[in-house]
C-alpha cells in the first residue's frame, strides 16, 4: 500500500465499491472480451441488486463495458451512449446467493463472436476481483496484463512457460496454478509487466500441454 | 523511511530532523520507484481536483439521483456570503465545502477518495478553506495533504477505513484524524503535535456507526462529512494551544479497529440498523428504490 491508495483513486461517485469498482469490472470485462460487446446481459447479485439505481452501477457497468474508465465522467450518461451508439445492454437482477455481496455477471459475445460469461467482485475502494471466465475460476485484479492457461497437470508445464516469457524478456509480476486432480486439469494465471504480443500468445499457445489460452492486455 | 505505526513514524521524524510529510515523500518515492518530484506532482493533481470537485458541487441546482441530497452547500454558502451564518466565514466555508464535495460525489460528480468516497468532502474542505483564509502556497497544503495521507496509511494497515469493515469512524472518522494532523503542519506545529491532533479528532468518532438510508452515500454521509471536518478544526485548535492527547494516536487507531470489530454487522453499511430503519427512512427507500 502508499499513500496514494490512501489519497486516491480518483473516481466518478457515489461509491467506491458499487460504482468505481462496476466501471474497472466492466472495463476489465471488455479487454478479457477483447471487444466491447454490441450485446450483453448484466445480472447484479446481493448489495449490487439492491441498491445499483441510487449508486449508479448500471451506469457503471455500461460505461465499463463501453471503455470509460473510473473517473471518466461520460459515466453519468452511458446509458444514453450506449443507446445512441447502438450497443443493446440488458440489466437483470438476481437473489441468488454469491461468495461475496457485490458481485456482477456480464454474459457477451468476445471478438470471435463466441459466447462468454466473465464474473466480478468489487472489494471495496474501487479494488475488483475477475473470479471466473467461463467455467475457469480465476483471480484477476484488472491492474496486470494476465496470460491464463488451461492445461493438463504434469511435471515441467511451469518451467516451459517461463522459459517462453524469459527469452521474450517478460517480467513476471505474480504467478498461480491451480489443479483440480493429479495429472487432470489444471491452471496457469500469470500476471506480466509489459505487454503481451502476438509472436508470444503464438508461442505459448502452441505448447503441446496448453489446451486453452488466454493473453488480456488491460494496461 | 519505513513505518509501520505512528512510533516508528515519529521516531524517523525525530531522528533525521524532518515532518511528517518529508518522511512520506521519501517512503512513497523509494517504494514507488519515482522521484520526491514525482509523488509531489500527483498528489498536487490529487489536490486540484479535490479544490475542483469542491467548486462543482456549490451548483445550485444539483440534484442525486435518489433526490435525497444535493444544493445543501450552494444555500449555506449564500449565507456565509451575506455574513449570516453563526460561525463566521472560516468555519462556514469548511462546511458547505464539505457539504459540496460530498454532495458532489453523491450526484457522480468526479472525486477524490480520501480515503474513501464516502468520507471524500473532509481533507478537501479543511484544506481548500484554509488556505483561502490564510494564503498558504500550494506546496504547504500539498504537503499537508501529504502528511495526513501517511496517517491515513497507517490507519489503513493496522486498523481499516472501510465502513464495512468498523462502521463511518473508520471512514469519516480517519479521514478526521487525517487532516487534523495534515492542519497542524500547516500551522507548524511538530510531528508529535500532529499525531496529538489526530487523535483527538479520532477519539472524537469514536463508536461513530455507519448507517446510510437505502444503503446511499447519501443520508447521513453528506452531513457527516461537514462535522467531521469541524472535528478536525477543534482537534487542531486545542493541540496547538499546547494540549496534549493523554492516548497515543497508536493506541486510539487501535481502540477504533476494537470498536469496529465490536459493532453489529447491521451498524456497519448493511442499512440494517441505526437511522437506515427508522419509520421515515424506510419510506424514503421504498420510495427510492421502488421496483426493488
Amino acid at each position: 500500500m502508499n499513500i496514494f491508495d490512501v489519497i486516491g483513486p480518483v473516481m466518478i461517485g457515489p461509491s467506491s465499491s458499487h460504482t468505481a469498482g462496476v466501471v474497472k469490472i466492466g472495463n476489465t470485462c471488455s479487454k478479457i472480451l477483447g471487444c466491447k460487446p454490441k450485446i450483453a446481459t448484466i445480472t447484479f447479485y446481493g448489495s449490487f441488486a439492491e441498491t445499483y439505481v441510487g449508486h449508479g452501477s448500471d451506469k457503471a457497468i455500461i460505461a465499463g463495458l463501453l471503455g470509460y474508465t473510473p473517473f471518466d465522467t461520460r459515466i453519468k450518461t452511458s446509458i444514453d451512449d450506449a443507446n445512441n451508439l447502438g450497443y443493446n445492454f440488458k440489466i437483470e437482477t438476481s437473489n441468488r446467493k454469491t461468495r461475496h455481496p457485490n458481485t456482477v455477471k456480464v454474459v457477451a459475445n468476445d471478438a470471435n463472436g463466441s459466447q462468454m460469461t466473465i464474473i466480478g467482485e468489487s472489494l471495496g475502494g474501487g479494488a475488483i476481483s475477475i473470479c471466473k471466465i467461463n467455467d475457469m475460476k480465476v483471480s484477476l485484479n484488472g491492474d496486470y496484463n494476465t496470460i491464463i492457461l488451461k492445461y493438463i497437470d504434469k511435471p515441467g508445464t511451469v518451467k516451459d512457460v517461463s522459459a517462453i516469457l524469459y527469452d521474450f524478456n517478460i517480467n513476471i509480476a505474480t504467478m498461480k496454478v491451480i489443479r483440480i486432480s493429479k495429472g487432470g486439469e489444471a491452471i496457469m494465471l500469470l500476471e506480466v509487466d509489459s505487454s503481451i504480443d502476438d509472436v508470444l500468445a503464438k508461442t505459448i499457445s502452441s505448447l503441446p500441454f496448453v489446451d486453452d489460452a488466454k493473453f488480456i492486455n488491460l494496461i | 523511511m519505513k513505518y509501520k505505526n505512528i512510533d516508528q513514524l515519529l521516531e524517523l521524524c525525530q531522528k533525521h530532523n524532518l515532518s511528517i510529510s518529508d518522511v512520506a515523500l521519501q517512503d512513497t518515492a523509494n517504494s514507488m520507484e519515482i522521484s520526491t518530484d514525482e509523488v509531489y506532482e500527483k498528489m498536487l493533481q490529487n489536490y486540484l481536483i479535490m479544490k475542483d470537485s469542491i467548486k462543482e458541487g456549490l451548483k445550485k441546482d444539483l440534484k442525486s439521483v435518489s433526490g435525497l441530497t444535493g444544493g445543501g452547500a450552494f444555500k449555506l454558502k449564500t449565507l456565509v456570503d451575506n455574513k449570516k451564518n453563526i460561525s463566521g466565514s472560516l468555519m462556514g466555508e469548511i462546511i458547505y465545502s464539505a457539504l459540496s464535495t460530498a454532495e458532489y460525489n453523491a450526484c457522480m460528480g468526479r472525486i477524490v477518495a480520501s480515503p474513501t468516497a464516502g468520507s471524500c468532502g473532509i481533507l478537501p474542505a479543511c484544506l481548500a478553506t484554509l488556505q483561502n483564509h490564510y494564503k498558504f502556497d500550494d506546496k504547504k497544503v500539498v504537503m499537508a495533504l501529504i502528511n495526513a495521507s501517511a496517517i491515513g496509511k497507517i490507519i489503513s494497515t493496522n486498523a481499516t477505513v472501510s465502513g464495512a469493515e468498523g462502521g463511518c469512524q473508520a471512514e469519516c472518522g480517519s479521514a478526521s484524524a487525517m487532516i487534523a494532523s495534515g492542519i497542524i503542519e500547516l500551522f507548524d506545529g511538530t510531528p508529535k503535535m500532529c499525531t496529538d491532533a489526530a487523535a483527538q479528532a479520532l477519539k472524537s468518532h469514536l463508536g461513530l456507526v455507519c448507517d446510510p438510508v437505502a444503503g446511499l452515500v447519501e443520508e447521513p454521509c453528506v452531513i457527516r462529512n461537514a462535522s467531521s471536518a469541524t472535528i478536525a478544526i477543534t482537534s487542531a485548535e486545542i493541540t496547538l494551544a499546547g494540549i496534549e492527547s493523554l492516548i497515543p494516536l497508536d493506541e486510539v487507531i487501535e481502540a477504533m479497529f476494537r470498536v469496529g470489530n465490536q459493532m453489529a454487522p447491521e451498524l456497519k453499511e448493511t442499512a440494517l440498523g441505526g437511522i437506515a430503519i427508522c419509520k421515515t427512512a424506510k419510506e424514503l427507500e421504498k420510495k427510492i428504490l421502488g421496483c426493488n
